[in-house]
């Protein structure tokens, strides 16, 4: 009983010391799916992303510790519509459809809980 | 106390540097970043390019040959034009002003519009077999630079398509609210994903694209550029299209078309 209490404290250790906590949770789940789906929000096209192996993106800037850059409301704008932090941003309003131009369709990039889910998943970027 | 000799002294040194910036500075007729699609190619790619016998373009460029002067019932396009090798500074004209049409035309437009009097039919602009017609008159006028003027009729017309295209170039489109000049020519050089950005300079079209698996014109990849942005995108050979790829060639003016080439 004791030697099997003793494993698991090794396994628990050996975990956390491959692979922090919070950089399990923020590399899976619906939102970073939604950012590195190319039919969703596609975040990986334009940014560098946690978790990601390989060649990454450098059009936006690199999103490895964002959560700690940027409070949730930072994120939250910059995310649904960054023309209001700054008129001239490359980035898409993801969350308005406001003064686009021949656009292909008529829905916002993302939905609310889309938007969530991705605000979720940044903010654990630290 | 400056002396006459420190004037002269002073006076060679601002001559050599105005002289040296003379010499760097573009010539009135050349390109803002002459970089083109070749120079974004990986090794491999262009290996693979320089390889006739493994390059798939050179498939394409049999079969525009053989079609040039292959004539059925009806005439064939050397019986009007001559030798295909006679025809060097064809591509370098397109898109021109049509008196004929009201409206500007690429050189897939014109090859689509001979076609009715010849025996060879194409199913629209990216037909295969005129796409190799295009492609073989492409690789003609290799090494030669866009040469394209109003007709002294069409001046005013010609320039306000030009305009347009300038326009459609800066213009924020689609849901992606991005103009083409935020990427090709703001940030060159950059990635997304695998993909560097070029200047968008147009001198290696027709292409063939790996992932189209076959050759395509500019206007298919004008097309993925409106449809990557999630915008309306424009049918082939609309007028915006012939608008912007006047506005893409101009804007490339002085660079050598280097003849169909292959893209990722």
């Amino acid at each position: 009983m004791c030697s099997m209490r003793a494993l698991l404290i090794f396994f628990c250790l050996l975990i956390s010391k491959l692979s922090p906590a919070e950089e399990i949770n923020s590399t899976v789940g619906p939102g970073y799916e939604i950012m590195t789906n190319k039919f969703k929000g596609n975040c990986v096209a334009c940014h560098e992303l946690p978790g990601r192996q390989g060649i990454n993106s450098t059009f936006g800037p690199s999103l490895h510790g964002v959560g700690a850059r940027l409070n949730k409301a930072e994120l939250k704008q910059w995310i649904v519509d960054a023309r209001k932090i700054n008129p001239n941003t490359l980035m898409p309003p993801f969350g308005s459809n406001h003064g686009l131009t021949a656009v292909a369709n008529t829905n916002t990039l993302l939905d609310k809980e889309q938007i969530q889910q991705v605000l979720n998943t940044m903010s654990t970027w630290r | 106390m400056v002396n006459r000799t420190h004037l002269a002294w002073i006076y060679s040194v601002v001559s050599l540097f105005a002289s040296l910036s003379a010499f760097s500075e573009p010539a009135a007729s050349q390109a803002l970043n002459p970089k083109s699609g070749n120079a974004y190619l990986s090794a491999s790619m262009l290996a693979m390019q320089n390889d006739p016998m493994a390059n798939p373009i050179s498939l394409w460029l049999e079969k525009g040959k053989e079609i040039w002067s292959s004539s059925g019932s009806q005439t064939s396009c050397q019986q009007c034009h001559g030798l295909l090798e006679d025809n060097k500074s064809v591509a370098t004209q397109f898109p021109k002003w049509s008196s004929k049409l009201k409206k500007l035309i690429n050189l897939e437009d014109q090859i689509l519009e001979c076609s009715k009097r010849t025996s060879e039919k194409f199913n629209g602009l990216e037909d295969s077999n005129l796409l190799a017609l295009s492609a073989a008159l492409h690789q003609q006028s290799m090494h030669q630079s866009f040469t394209l003027r109003p007709h002294q009729n069409s001046n005013k017309a010609w320039q306000s398509e030009l305009n347009a295209g300038a326009q459609l170039y800066t213009q924020r489109i689609g849901r992606m609210n991005l103009a083409c000049t935020h990427c090709h020519d703001q940030n060159v050089g950059k990635r997304m994903q695998t993909d560097l950005i070029s200047p968008g300079n147009p001198t290696g079209f027709p292409i063939f694209k790996m992932s189209w698996q076959g050759m395509g014109s500019i206007d298919r990849r004008l097309r993925a550029c409106f449809s990557g942005v999630q915008a309306n995108v424009p049918l082939p050979g609309s007028r915006e299209l012939r608008q912007l790829e006047l506005f893409l060639k101009m804007r490339a003016e002085g660079m050598p078309i280097e003849g169909p080439s292959l893209r990722r």
